[in-house]
């Protein structure tokens, strides 16, 4: 009968939610990985939010001291959504307040105090403010309309349901509303016992013989139908008929008391029983000033029979007098239930405690989420595994916070390098071969070859009854470029040049059809005391503009340490993500050998990865090129420093074996001629 | 035919379209009028939405079943076989040219021929088709050699083609605007409304129970729902489930499956795992989770939350 059972799980989100999103064990303590998992939770509730109402209504965090509410065009998220059951919390409240937006006419509803002039003068007549007025027609449609958006989400989406429990579940205190609905408390026909009685309708242990009229209330609000009021005005009308039904019946009970003939201070406190007794205290203090006997002004205070429970009897009070309108209650027992209104109404009112985050928080929320970053656990293999970040799209915000590690400051640039680069580009992509087409050469009446059936009927008398057909064909190039981004590219002009050579390379693919480049660096960021690898992909041809390169480029610089397989392995899985039939070339920019001290994942061990790193690199630069990617390093000389560059020639040979090229990167013969026999080995 | 013959058959063409087609009334009364007049007619559209269906429905309601001819231009090996005919080496009769059914299927007065996959056909296709679809010649020709034999189609011969458009057909090209220019009448045919096609499975199903109904329902709205977003410029997915695809988890729901089942081995392995939580087969997951069934026991009892209907599942 069922799909699923929730027993089995810890949380509803279980259903769908990846195994990486919460990892209370992520060893990141200084890379915000917090704020990874909002950028997550957010996207992951934006789908929530898309699914139930159809429609792009944006979801995002709360920055304002004041608790957040919706506006009717924004769900608002609090920020305390990391941990499971807080998940289903926030997709809970996000559903409601979604729905809220989807379905409730806020510019109908701004227009309702127009509307009721009636219950103002109703309200008059039992002694209220226009401001009580509002504030009661309020509550009682809010009441309504939360009634139908729950109608709504539990028929149209049952599978949200457990949201819902859980939300309602997490804000408000079941139970103890279930105790209080028993109790003898908040039967006296004011508006807050109206307010409690109404929101604990929905409670099984409601009791609709506690308040005089809540049974007409109930009759006439008819949850079970409730999804008969489909329109906004549909509600508010409904809303103004209960309120206008426990107005009449609060004059009704007040008419009685007069009736009675007994004391017009006994006058129903119409607003809280806190009014009433700050009233009462006021009016006592005047009869002390005007030497009104004590005694006698203990005796106009009126304890309600709730204090009977638990409480002290008053003399004057006798339980067997016939019931008045009692109108003060004991303070003490009164915190908690207010706490239980106050929550519910808060909660109604759209209006619950939301955790804030700063406005830098959001706005680097913002930036990463456009960056699309994302961890990739590395090293497991060598069973060293680490953290590597792995940025898909380098954007100028991202470069602006510190979770870019490359450029220094934005104003400083290095021009000189996009001019040169573009220079060589342009002769280098008039040399580039690219073929684009599938040519098909076809060759008939051959001695040899397939036999052309339309010529079957020679075969007596010709031999030339066959044919040959020759297809050329070239698939589009996918051609990703890594370059070693680490601190020591910025020796002995290394980087420039290398920076040249990429502009060039760049610029070439922007003048060919058929070639796409990907552009990506690799370095560390320092998080607290640890270093981990770090990807950018800083171009991708087929996303961006040559304008990217130009613009963005010029204000890249080298720094941090050198994790090379580390990161080939956060390439292949993230980054190049090779397709079957897909054509991939992966070039390879470095000066040295592996060079990182990191601490394990989840453990305080630390790795000097230098000491396996040039094995490890080899062994994942096998694993791309048996993947089906063609593969080529270029190594990038440390100037004339010979017995470093032999040092590192060796690492270079050992890690990237034939595939090592050894250049000179501002030669354009020298790169075309490379990249040519790469890129021109046929299918 | 005449042509108040052709009038009133166009006039009550809403009475002889099958029950179980799902077709704009309009686009209907197209294709039926193109195929009394012998007109060449386009249909465009997503895979799967009933662009076949249609056509044989043509055929079926104007009773000419026994004249529709079928010819997937789209799978075709050998263009030239399919559309002129082959030659065959035989011991007792020597090499002999057989020529194609289609080549008997044009000279078949009043045929519909249905020319399926059009745009994934090979270009040897599209060449051999031009002087047969173009009105100002209409013929075939055998061989391109001197006073070769030419077959010429009978004037009241139908012609109607289907084509996939849209990125996610990487099989097709697009299609030569000289072969869709003989194509003067296009129908675009766009997947049916969630409460059509609820409708059509209540057809093709009628011993469904109400659980299954219920179902039906959910599988409709969450087909409609992927076809809707897809269209959307921030799309998540980029795969819709078709009215084929919904037909096919329709007979799964009568033959005991429950949804969660249906959608691991038929919704699930379409959408991609790639980028976690971001990745299409999460947001998919979400989406079916709306509708799933979640035992009783595990919602709160002291519940605030009012149920004023009974769930429907």
């Amino acid at each position: 009968m069922y799909d699923y059972n929730l027993e089995e799980t810890e949380s509803w989100s279980d259903f769908w939610m990846t195994d990486t999103y919460i990892d209370d064990k992520k060893d990141l303590p200084s890379f915000n990985t917090d704020i990874l998992r909002l950028i997550s939770a957010r996207k992951a509730i934006t789908n929530f939010v898309t699914i139930l109402t159809g429609e792009n209504i944006p979801v995002n965090f709360i920055t304002q001291t004041k608790s957040g509410m919706t506006d009717g065009k924004t769900v608002y998220l609090s920020s305390d959504i990391l941990n499971k059951k807080e998940f289903d919390v926030a997709v809970g409240l996000a559903l409601h307040e979604a729905s809220h937006i989807l379905l409730t006419d806020f510019e109908l509803i701004k227009t309702m105090w127009g509307r009721i002039s009636n219950l103002y003068k109703k309200g008059r007549e039992i002694g209220l403010e226009q401001s009580d007025v509002r504030d009661f027609t309020k509550f009682i449609t809010n009441y309504v309309e939360d009634r139908y958006i729950d109608d709504y989400i539990f028929s149209n989406a049952p599978g949200y349901k457990p949201y819902y429990t859980a939300l309602y579940e997490y804000y408000f205190n079941n139970e103890e509303m279930g105790k209080i609905l028993q109790s003898q408390k908040f039967r006296t026909p004011n508006l807050e016992s109206y307010e409690f009685r109404i929101l604990g309708l929905t409670n099984p242990l409601s009791d609709l013989d506690s308040l005089s009229a809540l049974k007409q209330i109930a009759e006439v609000l008819s949850l079970k139908n409730i999804g008969r009021l489909d329109t906004t005005k549909k509600r508010m009308n409904l809303a103004i008929q209960i309120t206008e039904i426990i107005f009449d019946n609060i004059k009704n009970e007040l008419n009685k008391v007069n009736e009675d003939g007994s004391n017009q201070s006994l006058k129903p406190n119409l607003l809280t029983d806190n009014d009433q007794e700050n009233e009462e205290n006021k009016q006592n203090q005047e009869n002390v000033e005007n030497g009104e006997n004590k005694q006698d002004s203990k005796k106009s205070e009126w304890i309600a029979d709730d204090d009977l429970i638990g409480g002290s009897l008053v003399e004057t009070d006798k339980i067997t007098e016939p019931p008045k309108i009692k109108m003060k209650q004991n303070v003490d027992s009164n915190a908690t239930t207010k706490k239980i209104v106050s929550d519910y109404k808060r909660f109604f009112d759209h209006n619950v405690s939301k955790k804030v985050i700063s406005d830098e928080q959001l706005t680097l929320v913002n930036v990463i989420e456009k960056s699309g970053i994302s961890i990739s656990t590395v090293g497991k293999s060598l069973k060293i595994p680490v953290e590597c970040i792995v940025v898909k799209k380098l954007t100028k915000e991202l470069m602006n916070t510190t979770m870019f590690p490359l450029s220094r400051q934005l104003n400083i640039s290095n021009e000189d390098i996009i001019n040169r680069g573009i220079q060589m580009g342009i002769l280098l992509g008039n040399k580039l071969q690219v073929r684009r087409d599938i040519n098909v050469s076809h060759y008939p009446r051959r001695s040899s070859g397939k036999i052309y059936k339309r010529h079957l009927h020679e075969i007596e008398w010709s031999e030339s009854i066959f044919y040959k057909s020759v297809v050329d064909k070239y698939e589009p190039i996918n051609l990703h470029i890594s370059v070693d981004a680490s601190g020591s590219m910025s020796e002995y002009n290394k980087w420039n040049e290398t920076m040249v050579m990429v502009v060039a390379i760049c610029k070439a693919a922007s003048m060919v059809n058929n070639l796409r480049v990907v552009v990506s660096f690799r370095t560390t960021i320092q998080t607290g005391n640890n270093h981990l690898p770090y990807v950018v992909c800083a171009y991708d041809s087929n996303k961006d503009s040559f304008t990217k390169v130009k613009t963005l480029f010029k204000y890249l610089y080298p720094d941090g340490c050198t994790p090379e397989g580390l990161t080939f392995e956060a390439i292949m899985d993230e980054l190049i993500c090779k397709k079957t039939n897909e054509l991939w070339y992966f070039l390879n920019i470095s000066d040295g050998q592996p060079y990182l001290t990191y601490k394990i994942k989840n453990s305080t061990q630390k790795i000097e990865y230098s000491e396996c790193g040039v094995a490890h690199t080899r062994q994942q630069y096998k694993k791309i090129i048996e993947s089906g990617v063609k593969g080529m390093s270029y190594f990038i000389k440390s100037g004339n420093n010979d017995a470093c560059n032999k040092y590192l020639i060796e690492s270079f040979k050992k890690m990237y074996g034939d595939d090592a090229r050894f250049i000179d990167v501002n030669n354009v013969r020298s790169i075309a001629n490379t990249i040519n026999d790469l890129f021109l080995k046929k299918e | 035919m005449n042509k108040n013959e052709i009038t009133e058959i166009l006039n009550n063409c809403n009475s002889i379209k099958p029950s179980d087609l799902v077709i704009d009334d309009l686009k209907w009364k197209y294709l039926v009028w193109g195929a009394l007049k012998g007109k060449n007619i386009l249909l465009l559209g997503p895979t799967r939405c009933g662009k076949t269906k249609a056509v044989k429905s043509v055929a079926k309601a104007l009773g000419k079943e026994d004249k529709f001819f079928y010819f997937n231009i789209g799978s075709t090996q050998d263009a030239r076989a399919l559309l002129i005919g082959n030659s065959f080496a035989k011991k007792e009769t020597g090499t002999v040219f057989c020529r194609s059914e289609f080549t008997r299927a044009i000279r078949t007065p009043g045929a519909i021929v249905l020319l399926d996959e059009l745009t994934r056909g090979h270009h040897d296709a599209w060449n051999i088709l031009m002087p047969v679809i173009d009105t100002t010649q209409r013929y075939l020709r055998i061989d391109e050699s001197e006073n070769s034999d030419i077959i010429n189609v009978e004037p009241d011969v139908t012609f109607i083609a289907t084509a996939n458009i849209g990125s996610q057909y990487t099989a097709t090209k697009v299609l030569d605007k000289a072969v869709s220019s003989r194509f003067p009448v296009k129908i675009e045919m766009e997947p049916i409304g969630k409460k059509d096609e609820y409708n059509l499975l209540i057809k093709h199903f009628p011993n469904a129970d109400s659980e299954q109904k219920i179902l039906f329902n959910a599988i409709c709205e969450i087909a409609d729902h992927t076809r809707k977003q897809i269209n959307r410029e921030d799309a998540k997915i980029s795969n819709f489930i078709s009215t084929g695809a919904v037909l096919e988890i329709a007979e799964l729901v009568m033959d005991g499956f429950s949804l969660l089942e249906i959608a691991e081995a038929t919704i699930y392995p379409e959408y991609s795992k790639d980028g976690d939580i971001d990745s299409e087969r999460t947001y998919i997951k979400q989406l079916i989770q709306k509708y799933v069934k979640v035992s009783k026991s595990n919602v709160s009892i002291v519940n605030p939350i009012s149920d004023p209907t009974e769930t429907p599942f």
